[in-house]
């Protein structure tokens, strides 16, 4: 198992650093210029050259990227260039509100995953299992953004049970903080929990027809252990594969959530680093989500190793 | 449908009617009492609450409402002494005597003193934009004594109150400036406003609280101008970029002033009882800037061509989608209420092209069919790329080639300032206190409108001190770019925001809506 563990492990390498050096090419490459960002609209062409060497963005690109990679490898991220604070600051502050959302949605898609994907599978070709496999169309097809307005216009402005938008962090107390969690958790979540669901769905039915399912119902073990303790475990499977698929895409989804809803997080730090040409906080936020994903396909690797031993020996 | 210049809808009436109220500000005042929290929806701000260290207005917001200048706007858009007790100009002009007033200090305790002033506008001097206006006209800064600030200038010149009103020549205590410079932000800002900044959370908003020992001015308010009355405990700035949740943030009561609307927001905000919407006439021209140093549109013959084949009503309508919120005002300084706003030199019939006389001056131009390169940034969607399309397709409809380039901001800014990469870009225009500043005139702006007649004017206009001499030179100018068509206005916007009913105060002046000091949160 430990060496099996190594392996993934040294396969992080790349999966972080190639992305990384990608982007310290592409945000030097494009067009857009940090220091007029900085300086805004008004400020003359002298103004804004005179601010670019101050920051050192007046280098040559080979001398740019040995700076970064030694700077990199001491993990000395640098600092922002609209913040002024150090990156390894900024990112823990940002990434904790996208990786706190990014868990709630995605322990909300799993369960609803595995009770409605189970449900309809066990009650196949009945109007609960249509009802459910109509809704989960209808939720892979719909984009987030648009769950999060229409949640909003019903939770939000009609019962008003719940803010519109905004954050309050855990320090402020849980069900605060939960509160203003539940709504982009909920327009998160809503999409990949249909993917899920679809997902447990069909591995179900697949495992359900197996032999030993047949065997074990043969035997009168009662249908709650059929199903909870072998269906259900070798059904989970692909759809840990799921998971941790969306698992990522979470972090890349909640952009959009993170906008509408106003919430300080990781997605729209990048994003709006990226417009404003904040190269630090660009690579430290990349080298973040590059990291949590990672560790997150380690962990859905160590997971497949204890559900069916046979992967690790492979 | 075309709108007549001077006409204006039932909005904008509401507006006037809504300034109307504002003026009244004094009946409420007696009334009002202080307490409470007044949160309001901002759809943007600033990594740093420090204005100094950018251009963008957007970002001054905080500074706004926690610092004070040497001078302030009033309604009229013309500079008021604010930190200032008076001020006066020696016999030809060239040095300006400022005195402080007394018992003024800063969020940290500390007094007031020409020290601090001298430290910030040092500051401020070495500044991108205005900045640098003012390193222009002022050569030394001094301090002779604890109330008393000394400005030396390189000639006479009147515009130093009507600069010292923008927001990054704000007076910061010359301890906090410790380690800052025009480029590195202050770490907090210890200024002498009615309100202290609590707490500054980047991405999320501001919250201020008032600062008991602030000395207010005695004067009526007016815009920026005289007394501050800081009614409520405590403002907070919510961050919120998504315009629909800013509208149902207000809807729902969970702020009491929602800025920046889009105007299809209005009849939501109109038709609930428990909001009103605030229409700020005569925001800022929708405008296309020239490159007038290289390519075709250099030509001035294709800018005249161009300006008379714009058909200028379908512009706005698509930019702003309804006709109630703007105007065709032909003036480059939009708000009426300037004595800076002109129609000097304005052809007849503006609002309507004139193709034959169009087709005369392309005749009369180099032009062969080259590309021209219209710039658009993607963040200013609605008043770049929207004007920008319906006046390419009338140009190509013309016969002109031009081609819209839509980028990033950050591209935008780069690309526009580059002379061989630009032959046009989409911008807008507000109102400046003093001509001097409009950035459209610096000749170093993109755009880069360097005729010598229009240089000389500019640096007369700098010299002059009587303003209705000024006036007169501002008007020459005026005719000057209806004539040479540096840059071409369609019209004059209008702005919407809106309130809780139970707000009181809000103001629907162009020359500011951020004065938040004098608005009265609701009850609660």
């Amino acid at each position: 198992m430990l060496r099996y563990i190594g392996k993934r492990f040294l396969l992080i390498l790349p999966t972080i650093f190639v992305p990384l050096i990608m982007v310290f090419l592409l945000l030097r490459l494009s067009p857009g210029d940090p220091a007029g960002m900085i300086l805004g609209d008004q400020a003359t062409a002298e103004q804004i050259a005179a601010l670019r060497a101050e920051l050192g963005l007046n280098e040559p690109l080979g001398v740019q990227f040995v700076i970064w990679l030694k700077n990199i490898v001491t993990l000395d991220l640098g600092n922002s260039l609209f913040f002024r604070d150090p990156v390894v600051e900024i990112i823990p502050r940002y990434a904790g509100v996208t990786v706190g959302l990014a868990t709630i949605a995605l322990v909300l898609a799993i369960l609803i995953a595995v009770i409605a994907g189970s449900f309809s599978a066990l009650k196949r070709n009945s109007i609960v299992d249509r009802s459910i496999v109509t809704t989960t169309v209808l939720g892979i097809s719909v984009p987030e953004f648009w769950f999060a307005l229409i949640l909003v216009f019903v939770f939000a402005v009609t019962l008003r049970w719940l803010p519109v938008a905004g954050y309050t962090p855990p320090s402020a107390g849980i069900i605060a903080w939960g509160t203003s969690i539940a709504l982009p958790a909920l327009a998160l979540g809503i999409r990949q929990s249909a993917l899920m669901t679809r997902m447990m769905r069909s591995s179900m039915l697949d495992v359900l027809g197996e032999p030993y399912i047949t065997t074990a119902r043969a035997q009168g073990l009662p249908e709650h252990v059929v199903i909870g303790r072998y269906a259900m475990k070798t059904a989970a499977i692909p759809v840990v594969t799921v998971v941790g698929l969306s698992a990522g895409y979470m972090l890349g989804g909640t952009v959009a959530i993170e906008i509408i809803f106003a919430l300080p997080g990781l997605g729209r730090l990048l994003v709006e680093a990226v417009a404003r040409r904040d190269f630090p906080v660009v690579e430290g936020g990349v080298l973040a989500i590059s990291l949590i994903l990672a560790a997150l396909n380690l962990i859905i690797d160590i997971i497949y190793a204890i559900i069916d031993p046979r992967i690790r020996y492979k | 449908m075309r709108i007549p210049s001077n006409s204006k809808g039932a909005y904008l009436r509401e507006a006037c009617a809504t300034a109307l109220v504002i003026g009244m500000s004094a009946t409420f005042a007696a009334a009002a009492e202080r307490g409470g929290t007044l949160t309001v929806a901002i759809p943007q701000m600033g990594a740093s609450p420090d204005p100094v260290v950018t251009t963008f207005g957007t970002n001054w917001m905080t500074a706004a409402v926690a610092c004070e200048g040497l001078f302030a706007i009033d309604e009229s858009w013309s500079p008021q002494p604010m930190l200032a007790e008076r001020f006066s100009y020696n016999d030809d002009g060239t040095r300006l005597t400022v005195t402080l007033r007394d018992g003024i200090t800063f969020h940290s305790g500390a007094p007031l003193a020409a020290s601090d002033v001298v430290a910030s506008l040092e500051r401020f001097k070495s500044s991108a934009g205005i900045g640098a206006s003012f390193a222009g006209v002022v050569e030394s800064i001094s301090a002779p004594d604890d109330k008393t600030v000394v400005f030396d200038l390189a000639a006479a010149s009147p515009i130093v109150p009507g600069i010292l009103t923008v927001t990054p020549s704000v007076i910061l205590s010359e301890a906090s400036l410790n380690g800052a410079n025009a480029t590195t932000p202050v770490e907090a800002l210890d200024c002498t406003g009615p309100y202290k900044v609590a707490e500054f959370s980047p991405d999320q908003g501001v919250t201020f609280e008032r600062f008991d020992s602030y000395v207010s001015r005695s004067e009526p308010s007016s815009a920026e101008a005289g007394a501050k009355h800081a009614w409520a405990d405590t403002i907070e700035f919510r961050l919120q970029p998504e315009a629909s949740i800013r509208r149902d943030s207000l809807l729902t009561g969970e702020v009491d002033i929602a800025m920046e609307l889009p105007t299809d927001f209005y009849d939501a905000v109109e038709l609930s009882p428990e909001t009103q919407p605030v229409v700020i006439a005569n925001q800022q021209s929708l405008t296309v800037v020239f490159n007038t140093q290289k390519g075709p549109a250099a030509d001035e013959n294709l800018r005249r061509a161009i300006y008379y084949a714009l058909d200028k009503d379908p512009i706005m309508l698509a930019s702003v989608g309804n006709p109630e919120f703007y105007t065709l005002d032909p003036s480059w300084v939009p708000d009426p209420a300037s004595i800076w706003h002109s129609t000097a030199g304005v052809p007849d019939n503006h609002q309507s092209p004139n193709l034959e006389l169009a087709k005369e001056y392309l005749a009369k131009s180099n032009y062969n069919g080259e590309e021209l390169r219209w710039l658009t940034a993607t963040e200013q969607h609605q008043k770049h790329y929207l004007t920008a399309i319906t006046a390419v397709q009338q140009l190509r409809d013309f016969g002109l080639n031009i081609q819209i380039q839509e980028m990033p901001i950050a591209t935008y800014i780069q690309q526009r300032a580059d002379v061989d990469a630009m032959d046009m870009f989409s911008s807008f225009l507000p109102t400046y206190v003093d001509p001097t500043s409009i950035a459209y005139l610096n000749a170093s702006y993109p755009g880069f409108w360097t005729d010598q007649q229009k240089l000389d004017l500019m640096d007369e206009l700098a010299r002059t001190i009587d303003t209705d001499e000024r006036v007169a030179i501002f008007n020459r100018l005026h005719e000057l770019a209806y004539a040479q068509f540096p840059f071409i206005k369609y019209g004059t916007e209008a702005k919407l925001y809106a309130v809780r009913v139970g707000v009181e105060g809000a103001s629907a002046s162009p020359v500011s809506n951020i004065d938040f000091y004098n608005v009265v949160p609701p009850s609660k």
